[in-house]
């Protein structure tokens, strides 16, 4: 009798399970091993990448715009989270929603938004050219420096919700206990909350860096013409160039990338829910 | 809050209030922008007119493009929804082997960049001799982000619920089918809403998928935008993204307000 | 209370591959009684309680409840009512409509529907509250709309899972008498789990006490109390000094006047003077602590052997004694109880 139930209990499960499993399988799974062979398979694709001066440097740029929009969410990122994360007003909610406000609006918004500032004319790039230190035709669209900014700007909700997420989960008291064996409030946040929520720093970040190593909306629209990064590249190799074997190659290396940092982080948060 | 009555506490305010204006003044910029009267984009805005919302609701490409991402958003939506849910259901209330392996697989396209999923898509679908055609093609796509969406809301959802409260419907007279649609559904509807939201606007937000496996005639408003915002600095553009923006704000606060309900 | 057995186990058993959650368990409840089953955590008292509710398929045995077999029925099918342990209230619903629920899917009129939850809120005294969602009451408010939504639909056995462990001590001692009154007054058939034996004490009209599976001891009260059936239901229930007598002498050297065997010792039935030890059932020590209880004194008296032997007596105990100093416990044989060999 008990058989039957479990066998029965099993059979819904399965049920339940089978149209996920079945999208994973076919367009998950498949396509991500077809990606490695394809970039296996015919001319020496790796070889080529990694030989080559350009996509190295390439590779290069995306791996330092990962750095920097990272360091950039993180600096501005961790004062909002902590603030809201302690505000005790009920205004906290909602300015909880405005900062995950701009995650519904979609990135090549966002991206145009920057542009409008950063064009020859726009208000960012005349403030520059009016401190004398860039040429005064100096626009921030096509620099490296501009793709940084606007870039963080997009990821900076999800390095916010991240935080704050990890703060609140730190009991107050700790600081308070802290404070009230002799630490000051800011010896106290360094001690202990900052400790404490170093796991979920580190999360925050490497999903941050995971998300800026591969953007392509915010890289390709700012950083124009000159923006040589891995996901444009990728872009055209695939839909301009038709080099698809190396276009595999190259979503592989940004694939390997992601795939060891989101082991990582899902260590972390593993790690920290123990 | 005794501790942010010191200079670090205002350190602290201070760069949240930064914090604020770099993460919302952009998108203000865009919409004050729209809303200028003249031939070229100009922040701060000269004049004001409407004649660049005339012009973009006039414009075919944006209307066909909006209504595309319509229904592409709608589907999706929907879609994930009913998946996800049904696989969010076996892994919360059936305990099996390799089910935390299972969930991780489900989540990590999440934290997997949408252009390499894009990629490994195209070759898979040009390899693929039944390849679908792309409207069908971009909706099955974007499953592959929409249900690890609704399965993200929905795992705590459901862990959260008290399983008594099915028992207590079925030991009052309920089957377990009545029990579910009487009982555990109501008592998910707002997580679903939430889900259902995300997809939504993930999938209408969505550019790198579309820009690959979407149809070229039908192509998402994303897709026409990313186009117009890199020919030129049109103000058109501007109207279109303040259109998205109010958008996307009477989305959030539709959910919240039935969320806090 | 009449004798007619209204819910019978008959040699129910409930295991998990090897492992046994409910031994062969035999109980029968009669009409109008209510039964606690009390025990430790995982002793299989809520194991056997959802086995009757239909949530757990018992592995071997029969239930019976008014003569008809429901072993294998679906729990919705079931005529029994249950409170939960976490009330389990619908939340969406409001208290009306949750106390409404049962009676709805029993297909009862409409009219009939709101005059019985009306009889109901106003039994539990929940007026005014009949709109209110769940998460705006009380603990003690859902606490009664959790019971009133299995009671009103009249159920052949109302079965209880630890109703009162979410409401605080003096909630609780209240919560229970007036449950009992309305036991008493409806007459209903009462399925009892609970791990608090003063809890149990009090309301029931028998005690099955469980322990690891097994049913250890089924009777009233008084019986489980004056004449434990074994060991562990003498230091579950109440406060217990265990001797083992063996030769007029108990394991530790206390002279005895009773025959072998293991025999319990309960602390109001010491008593506590100065004078020296001397015979049988008599023995000195040192007080190692006196508590006042509020309605008398419970004094730890430390034997030379080791052995902590529990006292209780009146107040004054703690004018007349002090901590550190000597004292000598007395008893007769009548205090003695023995328990059945195992």
């Amino acid at each position: 009798m008990n058989g039957d139930l479990n066998a029965r209990r099993g059979l819904i499960a399965a049920g339940l399970l089978a149209p996920a499993a079945l999208i994973f399988a076919t367009l998950f799974i498949w396509p991500q091993l077809g990606l490695f062979l394809q970039s296996l398979g015919g001319p020496p694709t790796f070889s080529r990448f990694l030989g080559d001066s350009y996509y190295l440097g390439v590779l290069g740029n995306s791996l330092m715009l990962g750095v920097c929009v990272t360091l950039v969410t993180l600096v501005l990122g961790f004062p909002l989270a902590f603030l809201l994360a302690r505000a005790e007003t009920r205004w906290a909610g909602l300015l909880l929603l405005l900062t995950t406000f701009p995650l519904w609006v979609s990135a090549v918004v966002r991206s145009f938004a920057w542009m409008v500032l950063f064009f020859r004319s726009g208000v960012a790039s005349r403030l520059l050219q009016g401190t004398g230190l860039v040429p005064p035709d100096f626009q921030l669209i096509g620099t490296f420096t501009g793709v940084v900014i606007a870039l963080a700007q997009v990821l900076l909700p999800i390095m916010i919700v991240t935080l704050y997420a990890v703060i609140r989960g730190v009991d107050r008291d700790l600081e308070h206990a802290a404070m009230n064996l002799g630490a000051s409030p800011a010896v106290a946040m360094w001690l202990v909350t900052l400790r404490l929520a170093r796991g979920g720093v580190l999360a925050g970040s490497l999903l941050v860096f995971s998300l800026s190593v591969s953007a392509f909306a915010t890289p390709s629209l700012i950083g124009g013409a000159r923006a040589h990064f891995m996901a444009v590249t990728i872009y055209e190799q695939t839909l301009e160039l038709l080099d698809w074997p190396f276009a595999a190659a190259i979503a592989a290396i940004l694939l390997v990338i992601s795939l060891s940092v989101a082991l990582t982080y899902g260590k972390l948060l593993g790690e920290k829910n123990r | 809050m005794t501790s942010l009555r010191t200079p670090l506490g205002w350190v602290l305010r201070g760069m949240a209030v930064l914090g604020f204006v770099y993460l919302l003044g952009p998108l203000l910029v865009i919409v004050a922008a729209s809303f200028s009267d003249t031939g070229y984009l100009a922040f701060p805005p000269q004049g004001f007119s409407l004649r660049w919302y005339q012009a973009a609701l006039a414009d075919q490409r944006y209307l066909n493009g909006f209504f595309v991402s319509l229904r592409l958003g709608l589907m999706v939506a929907a879609l994930s929804l009913v998946i996800g849910t049904a696989a969010a259901v076996a892994l919360t209330r059936f305990a099996f082997p390799g089910s935390t392996l299972l969930e991780a697989l489900f989540l990590s396209p999440l934290v997997l960049p949408a252009l390499v999923l894009a990629v490994a898509l195209t070759l898979f679908f040009a390899a693929n001799p039944i390849a679908p055609p792309g409207m069908t093609r971009l909706v099955i796509s974007h499953l592959l982000v929409g249900v690890p969406m609704v399965l993200r809301v929905m795992l705590p959802v459901l862990r959260r619920v008290d399983p008594a409260i099915e028992e207590a419907a079925r030991n009052l007279g309920a089957s377990p089918i009545k029990a579910f649609f009487l009982v555990t559904l109501p008592v998910l509807r707002p997580g679903l809403i939430a889900a259902a939201a995300l997809a939504f606007i993930f999938s209408f937000d969505e550019v790198e998928m579309a820009l690959f496996l979407g149809s070229v005639r039908d192509a998402p408003l994303t897709v026409v935008l990313y186009g117009a915002a890199q020919m030129q600095m049109d103000p058109t553009v501007a109207a279109v993204s303040s259109m998205l923006i109010l958008l996307a704000l009477l989305l959030m606060v539709a959910q919240q307000m039935y969320a806090n309900r | 209370m009449t004798n007619s057995a209204e819910l019978v186990l008959d040699g129910l058993a409930r295991r998990y591959g090897s492992t046994t959650a409910v031994a062969r368990m035999d109980l029968t409840v009669a009409a109008g009684e209510l039964v606690a089953l009390l025990g430790p955590s995982g002793c299989g008292k809520t194991t056997t309680l959802r086995m009757v509710a239909g949530f757990i398929e018992p592995s071997e045995g029969r239930i019976l409840l008014r003569g008809k077999d429901i072993t294998t029925m679906p729990a919705h099918q079931r005529d029994t009512g249950m409170v939960f342990q976490s009330y389990a209230l619908f939340p969406h619903l409001s208290v009306a409509e949750n106390i409404a629920f049962g009676l709805k899917r029993r297909g009862v009129a409409k009219a009939e529907i709101a005059e019985r939850v009306a009889r109901m809120v106003s039994l539990l005294q929940l007026q005014g509250l009949e709109a209110r969602l769940p998460k705006q009451l009380s603990g003690g408010q859902q606490q009664r709309v959790a019971v009133g939504r299995a009671l009103v639909i009249n159920p052949a056995v109302v079965l209880l899972d630890e109703p009162f462990s979410n409401l605080d001590a003096l909630l609780r001692e209240g919560t229970r008498i007036e449950l009992r009154r309305l036991q008493t007054e409806l007459g209903l058939t009462t399925l009892f789990v609970t791990h608090d034996q003063a809890e149990a004490m009090a309301i029931s009209d028998r005690i099955a006490v469980m322990n690891k599976g097994r049913l250890e001891q089924l009777g009233t009260p008084r019986e489980v109390y004056e004449r434990p059936a074994t060991r562990f239901v003498a230091s579950f229930i109440g406060r217990a000094n265990i001797l083992v007598s063996r030769d007029g002498r108990s394991e530790d050297g206390i002279p005895l006047d009773a025959p072998d065997g293991t025999l319990v010792l309960r602390p109001e039935r010491v008593t506590l003077d100065d004078a020296p030890a001397e015979g049988p059932n008599a023995v000195s020590g040192t007080v190692e602590l006196l508590s006042f209880l509020g309605t008398g004194t419970q004094a730890v008296l430390r034997l030379p052997g080791g052995r902590q032997l529990l006292a209780e007596g009146p107040a004054s105990l703690a004018d007349r004694f002090r901590t550190g100093g000597p004292a000598t416990a007395r008893w007769t044989r009548g205090d003695l109880v023995a328990l059945p060999p195992e």
